[in-house]
């Protein structure tokens, strides 16, 4: 989709969302909440609140801020959880907690835009897909329905760097259902780790996996294709159903609520705009096609996730403005349609002036993000692109903002931001760099050097030992 | 100038191609890690003769005949080792544990996965690219479907090495896979004591069989064939180890109790609590091939997993290896060397972490004659690194096998080649 066309598509959500505002619990007639088909109701709200913090400057650090170059010597201020000032001459205010980073390299917190920690727990299915729905349509799924906040995997994301992570449903079906953006700070409940004012996914899944027959599944990839599009066309008609009653409403017109229908009220959602579509998909001829689809229904697709064959397709992805979620690019050969993929996918994309974010789909991966960006970069070096560590850095942070949607607030050490920062014991390119301090909304959340004394998780809790911190 | 490097690097190659073994060659100026006898050498040289190196050390009498490469500023590694490796088993990589197993009821031990190498899998230079110059292949744990017959073995690890020509096998049947775990014991008949029972059983009948004994009515009852018990034959001679795939601390301390009472040599895979027993292990003499990234109870069997655990280990004194993870396998293909490099910030030093992806499974599977190391008389699989080879910036810049320098070419790299000139340009136009 062109950005004129996407622009429209948005002025057109925005018209819709406007015409819901508040107009259906204003009726004495207006159904209960859980009832009203307006999708403008926020039902499991954001509960996250950012743990107290002190105003803190770290100073004589290596700064990564990917927002610009790389400032040698610098100081990092931050204030009631945002950043205040980032550079080399940046007066640290008295009476502030100062963080000697001699040394040390810092950078945004990591954004893992794919994961699926929380609903693959450990123990379990660690490397699974969770919350897989049977039928070929789980577009009403809420995967944080799913999220379980006690995994013990998000006390090791966040001492990994990761302070952000977009949670997907699994890629068994066409649609598979809403995503979730959590901060990776303890909580009692998913709600609890929501991060506010993020917007949805939809997670739909190309190729192999929502394939291949089976109970509910299409059979083949053209079986697919019918799926996405005879949903498409019924959202887009339920889209309309809900704004007819919504117009009826507001003009003071008797009016039935259409029944709601969750799954149609995201893939509604997902064609206004307020949805973000996130697509599994691996070949490039189906990205390619699943770009003619979002042209056929009018939606924008907010990246392709995996995608090891995008090498094959840069420019396109560029020129339309998807970025792409994926590894460092190890021969993988997992599936057929894995078989092509390369470690330069990333270093290519860059070069073509596309967007692209390192992910993890993998519990394993998440702890060493930056490991997979330095990978990709070297291979990219290696084969003469110029990637350099501000680009790099950017695969890690601020470019996984954008999928996600957040990059207003989040993915970048600038002024304003949200103070989600790790101070890297080395180069964070480095295979022996580990984060010291890892801090969420200003607060430091972790710290190498002290090591909690107990897990955070309640599953530990009494099961586990942990030996001696190193040295 | 890549192009150009390539197309040298090719010439090279056709050069050395058939009398390539033959070739007088040394390397020089180059930092030499031998883990060998000639220790860590900032500015060292390595001969290699007939496929052979003849000589390492500081200083080395270069004869007038000799290929000189000057490596300076590069630094030299034996071969890397890829250990519990599906490479080249599979054509394409199902999810989870990918190697190959028996499904015959009355074969377990016996199925030897070196007859499913394919040599010719593009998985070989991936792998070989990153300066992985040998593998050891393992068959996947026994399985059994519901009402088959139960199993403990899965069947014989053998050896490759990943050299472009066809001579690949370097030994096949080195040891005998068994797993003891959550899964696993239920296909040895539900539970711990079942797996005891019939490890003690089977060995009891290998060494009937040793004797010249073949009671078919046993066999048959144990689900046992002819085959297994000549796999078994060197296990309970203590010729090769059995491996025990165990990661719950008390897996891994029945493993050592079993090994004692039947006086046969076991190597611990997985071991994810392992660190816990550190003492005991590095007593009973009982190397440990650990999934370097497991750092969480991913089953109850591994809920004191830690990244420390190889530090912890190798003080203790127990030989470490590396593998990657079964069920994250698909990622770690191509190279074990980070992996390795992990480790280190967590307590390992350098070249133990370098070691366990060389020299330490040579010597767990009996190779170390021949590889793992730099030494007179051992292959030259070498490695030149542009740097640390455990650093995720470093590449490898040669590989040799046997002394014969490896093509740098995979099928990867060629879809690279393929497309990358679309976007060369791109990044120095100004855009719009």
């Amino acid at each position: 989709m062109t950005m004129r066309r996407w622009r429209r598509a948005a002025l057109l959500a925005g018209a819709v969302l406007a015409g819901c505002a508040g107009g259906a619990l204003a009726q004495p007639s207006a159904p209960r909440a859980g009832l009203d088909p307006s999708f403008g109701v926020d039902a499991f709200p954001s509960t996250y609140r950012p743990a107290p913090s002190v105003p803190t400057a770290i100073i004589n650090a290596t700064i990564l801020t990917a927002a610009g170059p790389r400032i040698d010597n610098g100081v990092l201020l931050l204030r009631d959880g945002k950043v205040a000032a980032v550079g080399r001459d940046v007066a640290v205010p008295a009476g502030v907690q100062v963080i000697d980073a001699k040394g040390r390299w810092v950078t945004p917190g990591i954004i893992d835009p794919h994961s699926h920690i929380g609903v693959g727990s450990s123990p379990g299915e660690a490397n699974g897909d969770g919350s897989n729905e049977s039928g070929p349509n789980a577009a009403g799924i809420w995967v944080e329905h799913a999220v379980w906040p006690q995994d013990p995997m998000f006390e090791r994301a966040l001492a990994a760097g990761v302070t952000t992570t977009m949670i997907l449903p699994g890629s068994a079906n066409l649609f598979n259902g809403r995503t979730v953006t959590l901060k990776t700070t303890p909580a009692l409940s998913p709600q609890g780790m929501k991060m506010p004012g993020a917007p949805y996914g939809l997670k739909i899944a190309c190729g192999e996996n929502p394939t291949g027959g089976g109970p509910g599944k299409p059979g083949t990839r053209a079986g697919g294709m019918l799926g996405y599009r005879t949903t498409f066309a019924a959202a887009a008609a339920y889209a309309d159903q809900v704004r007819e009653y919504r117009r009826k409403v507001a003009a003071d017109q008797p009016a039935q609520a259409p029944r709601r229908d969750l799954a149609l009220e995201t893939v509604a959602a997902a064609l206004e705009g307020q949805v973000k579509v996130q697509i599994h998909c691996y070949r490039a001829d189906e990205m390619l096609q699943m770009i003619d689809l979002s042209h056929e229904f009018g939606f924008k697709i907010a990246a392709f996730h995996h995608a090891l064959e995008a090498f094959k397709i840069a420019p396109v992805l560029a020129r339309e403005g998807i970025p792409v979620a994926t590894w460092a690019g190890d021969w993988s050969g997992y599936k057929m349609e894995a078989y092509d993929s390369i470690m330069e996918n990333a270093g290519i994309l860059e070069a073509a002036g596309g967007v692209v974010a390192m992910h993890s789909d993998n519990v394993m991966i998440m702890q060493h993000l930056n490991q997979e960006a330095s990978r990709a970069m070297t291979a990219a070096r290696e084969a003469g692109l110029n990637v350099t560590y501000e680009d790099a850095i950017r695969w890690l942070t601020l470019n996984p903002a954008k999928i996600l949607g957040i990059e207003a607030r989040s993915g970048s050490l600038e002024v304003g931001k949200d103070a989600d920062v790790v101070v890297w014991s080395a180069d964070p390119f480095s295979v022996y760099s580990l984060p010291d301090l890892v801090l969420v909304d200003g607060a430091v959340m972790h710290d190498r050097s002290k090591p909690p004394s107990q897990p955070r998780s309640d599953f530990e809790l009494g099961l586990q030992k942990r030996p001696e911190a190193s040295k | 100038m890549i192009r150009r490097k390539s197309i040298l690097a090719a010439l090279l190659v056709l050069a050395a191609a058939s009398p390539a073994a033959a070739e007088t060659l040394a390397i020089v100026n180059a930092r030499v890690v031998s883990l060998g006898a000639a220790g860590d050498l900032p500015r060292g040289a390595v001969l290699v003769r007939d496929g052979k190196i003849v000589d390492v050390g500081a200083s080395v009498r270069i004869p007038s005949d000799a290929r000189v490469i000057d490596a300076a500023g590069q630094t030299l590694t034996p071969g890397l080792v890829a250990t519990i490796s599906p490479l080249g088993l599979n054509d394409t990589i199902g999810s989870g544990w990918p190697g190959r197993g028996s499904t015959d009821p009355r074969l377990s031990a016996g199925f030897d996965v070196a007859y499913d190498v394919d040599p010719n899998s593009p998985q070989i230079p991936e792998a070989r690219v990153e300066g992985v110059t040998a593998a050891v292949l393992a068959p996947t744990p026994a399985s059994a479907a519901a009402g088959a017959p139960r199993k403990v073995f899965g069947g014989q690890l053998g050896v490759i090495q990943l050299s472009d020509s066809g001579d690949y096998l370097v030994a096949p049947h080195v040891a005998v896979l068994t797993a003891l775990g959550e899964g696993s014991t239920s296909t040895a008949g539900g539970g711990r004591g079942a797996w005891r029972g019939l490890i003690k059983q089977s060995l009891a009948l290998a060494r009937d069989y040793r004797a010249g004994r073949v009671d078919e009515g046993k066999l048959e009852a144990l689900s046992l064939s002819r085959a297994d018990m000549e796999a078994l034959a060197p296990i309970v001679d203590r010729r090769q180890p059995l491996v025990v795939e165990a990661n719950r601390a008390s897996d891994i301390r029945l493993a050592l109790a079993t090994a004692r009472e039947e006086n046969i040599r076991i190597v611990i895979s997985g071991g994810a609590e392992a660190w816990l027993l550190a003492k005991e292990i590095a007593a009973a003499k009982v190397p440990v091939i650990l999934d370097a990234e497991d750092n969480q109870a991913f089953t109850f069997d591994s809920l004191n997993a830690t990244y420390r655990n190889a530090a912890i280990l190798n003080q203790a004194g127990v030989l470490v290896a590396f593998k990657p993870g079964i069920a994250r396998i698909v990622f770690l293909i191509r190279t074990p060397r980070y992996l390795a490099g992990r480790t280190v910030p967590y307590g390992l030093p350098w070249e133990a972490a370098l070691a366990a992806i060389t020299v330490n499974p040579a010597r767990i599977f009996g190779f170390d004659g021949a590889k793992g190391s730099i030494a007179p008389g051992k292959d030259a699989d070498l490695v030149l690194w542009s740097g640390d080879p455990l650093e995720t910036t470093t590449v490898a810049r040669r590989v040799l096998i046997g002394g014969v320098e490896q093509p740098m070419t995979s099928r990867s790299r060629q879809l690279r080649d393929r497309y990358i000139d679309a976007v060369r340009p791109a990044k120095a136009a100004p855009e719009s």
